[in-house]
């Protein structure tokens, strides 16, 4: 045990051990309340943040992983924190979602949005099969077809909407299976067991390459980088934007001082080299939004959850 | 492919790499022995640490974790009495009671040998048949898991102890207690009465570590009219290494089916070590010829349990490594760590990275060579524990349990569960309800729900179950499972009726 | 968990009908109180709104779980009156609960400073909260003596104060700081 403990903060000290600055915030740990599971999504992005976080501030930021009832859990504990700034937390857009089928009262305006720091743009997806193997075949088998494609969602869930929004822009009709996470998600595609499914670049990447899977439409403005031959839904006529952003935020009542504090932070961690670098190799896209631009996207994605709410209860 | 396994050799059998394996080693069967404390936690706090390292290199450092946390969970499971792991729940069956009856020793060397041959088993399997295997494991749909749960539930009958009826009473409360809280599908709340407490439901680890150690802890401070400050275990220590590591081999029918069990329920992503082991006992005392032996202190139940957990590490990786699936929690977070270093790990794994691979064949070896060592060397010292007077022991595990159900999700509320739950479980203890059904029914039961009701949302028509050639075979099995275990009970009864006259409730 | 359910085996055979009935009055208030709740809860989940996204609602499989828990109970609650009649009824219940709880008396002392502990973490912090509970619960079982009193305070402070340092500066794991202190 000593031994482990020995070598184990050794190497921590070796990791921390990060230039300090001259600045009044933060003069302390910052605690980072991740509401979701360890080794998910949030958790990888959120831990390359507050590892640059550190080095930036030469102070630690641990993660602490609060999962439990879609984030809401690690939310509402947050906001029972003090507001001094020493206690950071992370959203998504499975909060908005959450908020609007009635699973939380929590909604982003609970929090002070600081900045928006990853966007992963969604990816529709196909598994291999006779009927389509791309986008219009897919919108012509279906509307022939109504019913017969089985979309893998979490019900209720960020995915859910998404292919949901694909529905309403083409008049389709798709049957839905559960399924909780991208990995089972994309595991079922590979298996056969549904048609289609929302997926991102570290989950189905590989299988695309190999010829397993297929992308059949991106939800970004333009094509991305990791994918250049898929067209995004504009293209195919359909205007929506399907991606899942992650920003950091703060709770109500934190000074407007430390708030400013910690967005310069944080846009100085998002142009770190080794941030962009892993945030990539993660599979998402490195961005910073601040306070203004990050409340003036979640306003309006409330809204367009708000319309498609209506499709996604029961 | 030599270049590639001499370049994944020549990482793994760098110093500093060896070096920090043998940390890791270390660190994991520690982690795995004190009760609450989880090989999965271990490797969440290793994760950041690999951040810094070379991908094989953390890679390596965490299957040390890994391989050696499922030996580790052996210690308290056959020292105290208490699972140190999910995954090693059926240990405590029969080397508790071989420890008590004064051979603690040779108790702790029978589960190491098993883990270390069903370690090495189970790479074998992964290097030879990955690709082929994973692909079975990801064709297989909802109706198969199904199926497959149903089967595994049928185990209860080998769990019951005294009592059909309060065993199958105490799995279907386990099945229950799993439906509180969020439903897996919508994640509408379920039974929780609109309390903080329920909200985000029983998690499995505080179930496990209320149901079995707090419970066990109570009664260890039982006054049955003797003193109670006295060593848990008081007799002489003899290890028998060697006779043991025979005694092991002698049985391979025993040691090979439990090492495949545990390869097969390994390599079905979402299942997992907390199941294998309790199948892997299963098995063997079916096909015992003196299944009465069994919960008392049998090696061949200990083998079982040790071997088919062990098994399930390197039957995760075949999902891994062929496919890019991560096998179980842990898996998932080793991936992570890959690609945090630029390696996406997927199909194309063995031919993008194939020194990763052949390194990752390798540092199991490596990790599970460790791990013996560690064991052997350090036994005396874990046997010591024994030493130690009740007054100590008893409070200190207490503790650790707290910290372990407290740091799975940082939750206060989950320490009241726990409390409760701990509550319950001696009670049940105390009215002589076997525990054992009830764990399972609560690892069992989420993923019954969530793959019937995907199985009839991907096709409402029942009949699939009986369709689909595998998941059929499965139902079968759990058919023949049931009438099994109604004729070796009523046999059973047969025997005992003329002696006793009278059958204890049931 | 085994050898507590041989050794009661091994007794059961060799005891007296009546504490064989007192044993069973136990398990019956159990079955009772099982199957009661059970009963509750399974038309809870009977209320629960169904979905239109499948044709199992959130509700169908604890509906279905908890009907079989209650007729399980209830099969066995028969089973154990039958049993409490055939062993002749119940002679010196008072007398036997009393012994029961006796020889539990640690343990029902250790739970309730364990219940007391889990209730005041939140406030004091895991290292206060801990210490005192190591304390007494150490001494609870050896009794008190100087040497007793000098061993406890040594490991109730290795496993309270030290255990919190290990976790919060090494892996960055933060124990419940407790309100009172909060800072």
């Amino acid at each position: 045990m000593f031994r482990k403990i020995a070598v184990a903060a050794g190497l921590m000290a070796a990791a921390f051990a990060a230039p300090a600055q001259a600045q009044s915030y933060p003069e302390k740990p910052i605690e980072f309340i991740v509401p979701w599971g360890p080794g998910g999504g949030s958790d990888t992005l959120m831990r390359i943040v507050a590892q640059g976080l550190t080095e930036e501030t030469g102070q630690a930021v641990p993660v602490i992983n609060m999962p439990g009832v879609g984030g809401n859990v690690g939310l509402a504990e947050f906001a029972k924190r003090p507001a001094d700034g020493y206690t950071i937390s992370q959203i998504h857009e499975g909060l908005l979602v959450s908020n609007q089928t009635g699973i939380t009262d929590l909604n982003w305006d609970s929090f002070i949005p600081v900045a928006l720091v990853a966007s992963s743009p969604q990816y529709l997806t196909l598994s291999k099969n006779d009927n389509f193997s791309n986008f219009e075949e897919l919108v012509a088998y279906a509307k022939a077809h109504p019913g017969a494609v089985r979309a893998g969602v979490t019900l209720g869930g960020i995915p859910h909407v998404h292919i949901a929004m694909i529905e309403e822009a083409m008049g389709l009709q798709f049957s839905y299976v559960g399924y909780t996470d991208t990995g089972e998600r994309i595991r079922a595609l590979m298996g056969g067991n549904i048609d289609i499914a929302i997926g991102d670049i570290s989950s189905a990447k590989q299988f695309v390459d190999n010829g397993d899977l297929i992308y059949a439409a991106v939800g970004t403005e333009e094509r991305t980088d990791d994918a250049p031959d898929v067209p995004t839904l504009k293209e195919l006529g359909m205007d929506a934007e399907l991606v899942i952003t992650r920003g950091v935020v703060l709770p109500k009542g934190t000074p407007q001082e430390t708030v400013d504090a910690l967005e310069a932070h944080i846009e100085k961690v998002m142009q770190r080299e080794d941030v962009i670098k892993l945030m990539k190799n993660a599979g998402a896209d490195p961005v910073f939004y601040g306070q203004e631009k990050y409340s003036a996207y979640l306003d309006k994605l409330n809204a367009t959850i708000a319309k498609l709410v209506g499709k996604l209860e029961g | 492919m030599l270049d590639a396994f001499l370049a994944g050799a020549h990482q793994v059998f760098a110093f500093d790499t060896l070096t920090y394996m043998l940390i890791g080693s270390v660190a994991g069967i520690i982690a795995a022995a004190i009760p609450g404390f989880t090989v999965t936690m271990a490797i969440i706090l290793t994760l950041p640490l690999t951040f810094a390292m070379e991908p094989l290199q953390g890679v390596s450092v965490m299957l040390s974790v890994y391989v050696g946390g499922y030996t580790g969970g052996l210690i308290s499971a056959a020292l105290l009495g208490i699972p140190g792991t999910p995954s090693s729940v059926a240990t405590t069956f029969d080397a508790f009671p071989m420890a008590r009856k004064g051979e603690p020793g040779r108790a702790l060397s029978l589960g190491v040998w098993a883990s270390f041959f069903g370690t090495v088993i189970s790479t074998i399997v992964l290097i030879v048949a990955a690709p082929p295997l994973a692909l079975i494991a990801v064709k297989l749909g909802p109706w198969e898991y199904f199926a497959l749960i149903v089967f595994a539930l049928t185990i209860v009958a080998s769990l019951v102890g005294n009592s059909l009826i309060r065993g199958l009473i105490a799995g279907v409360i386990g099945l229950g207690i799993a439906t509180i809280g969020p439903d897996p599908m919508m994640g509408k709340s379920r039974l929780t009465f609109d309390t903080d407490l329920l909200m985000p439901g029983l998690p499995f680890l505080v179930v496990l570590i209320g149901i079995f150690a707090i419970s066990q802890l109570l009664s260890e401070v039982e006054i049955h009219g003797k003193k109670t400050n006295q060593a848990l275990i008081p007799d002489v220590i003899d290890f028998k290494t060697w006779k043991v590591m025979r005694e092991v081999l002698m049985a391979p029918v025993n040691l090979f089916r439990s090492s495949m069990i545990g390869v097969l329920i390994g390599a079905l992503p979402g299942a997992g070590g907390s199941i294998a082991n309790l199948l892997a006992y299963d098995q063997a005392k079916r096909s015992s010829k003196n299944p009465e032996k069994f919960g008392e202190g049998c090696a061949d139940g200990v083998v079982a349990s040790e071997a088919g957990n062990s098994a399930t590490a390197g039957g995760g990786l075949i999902p891994m490594i062929a496919l890019g699936i991560p096998g179980s929690a842990v898996d998932a977070i080793l991936m992570a760590s890959l690609m945090v270093h630029g390696i996406s790990v997927g199909p194309r794994l063995i031919m993008d990275h194939a020194d990763l691979a052949y390194g990752m064949f390798i540092a199991m070896i490596v990790s599970s060579l460790m791990m013996l060592v560690v064991c052997v060397a350090s036994m005396r010292l874990f046997l010591r524990v024994t030493d130690i007077p009740k007054q100590f022991i008893v409070p200190t595990v207490i503790i650790c349990c707290v910290i372990g159900a407290f740091a799975l999700n940082n939750r206060v509320t989950d320490l009241y569960l726990l409390g409760i739950i701990g509550l319950v479980g001696y009670g049940l203890k105390s009215l002589d309800y076997p525990l054992a059904p009830l764990v399972l029914g609560v690892i069992l039961g989420p993923i019954a729900e969530t793959n019937l009701r995907r199985a009839l949302m991907s096709d409402p028509d029942w009949t699939t179950f009986f369709t689909r050639p595998i998941s059929a075979i499965l139902l079968a099995a759990a058919l023949l499972s049931v009438i099994f275990s109604v004729r070796s009970i009523l046999k059973m009864r047969k025997k005992n009726r003329p002696a006793t006259d009278e059958q204890d409730g049931d | 968990m085994t050898v507590k359910v041989t050794e009661a085996a091994a007794a059961d055979t060799g005891v007296s009908a009546a504490s064989r009935a007192r044993t069973e009055l136990a398990r019956l208030i159990s079955y009772i109180v099982f199957g009661g709740v059970s009963v509750v809860l399974s038309s809870m989940a009977a209320g629960l709104p169904t979905s239109r996204w499948e044709p199992l609602g959130a509700g169908t499989f604890p509906k279905l779980v908890f009907a079989l828990l209650a007729v399980l109970c209830l099969i066995a609650a028969v089973r154990s009156i039958i049993e409490i009649v055939r062993a002749g009824g119940l002679a010196g219940v008072g007398a036997a609960f009393t012994q029961w709880l006796y020889v539990r008396r640690v343990a029902i002392g250790l739970f309730v400073l364990f219940a007391v502990y889990l209730g005041v973490l939140p406030w004091t912090g895991f290292s206060l909260a801990s210490f005192v509970f190591l304390l007494i619960v150490q001494l609870m079982i050896a009794g008190v003596s100087r040497r007793t009193v000098i061993q406890s305070i040594i490991a109730a402070l290795i496993f309270s104060v030290g255990l919190n340092l290990l976790f919060a500066e090494v892996f960055n794991v933060f124990l419940p700081r407790g309100v009172l202190f909060a800072g």
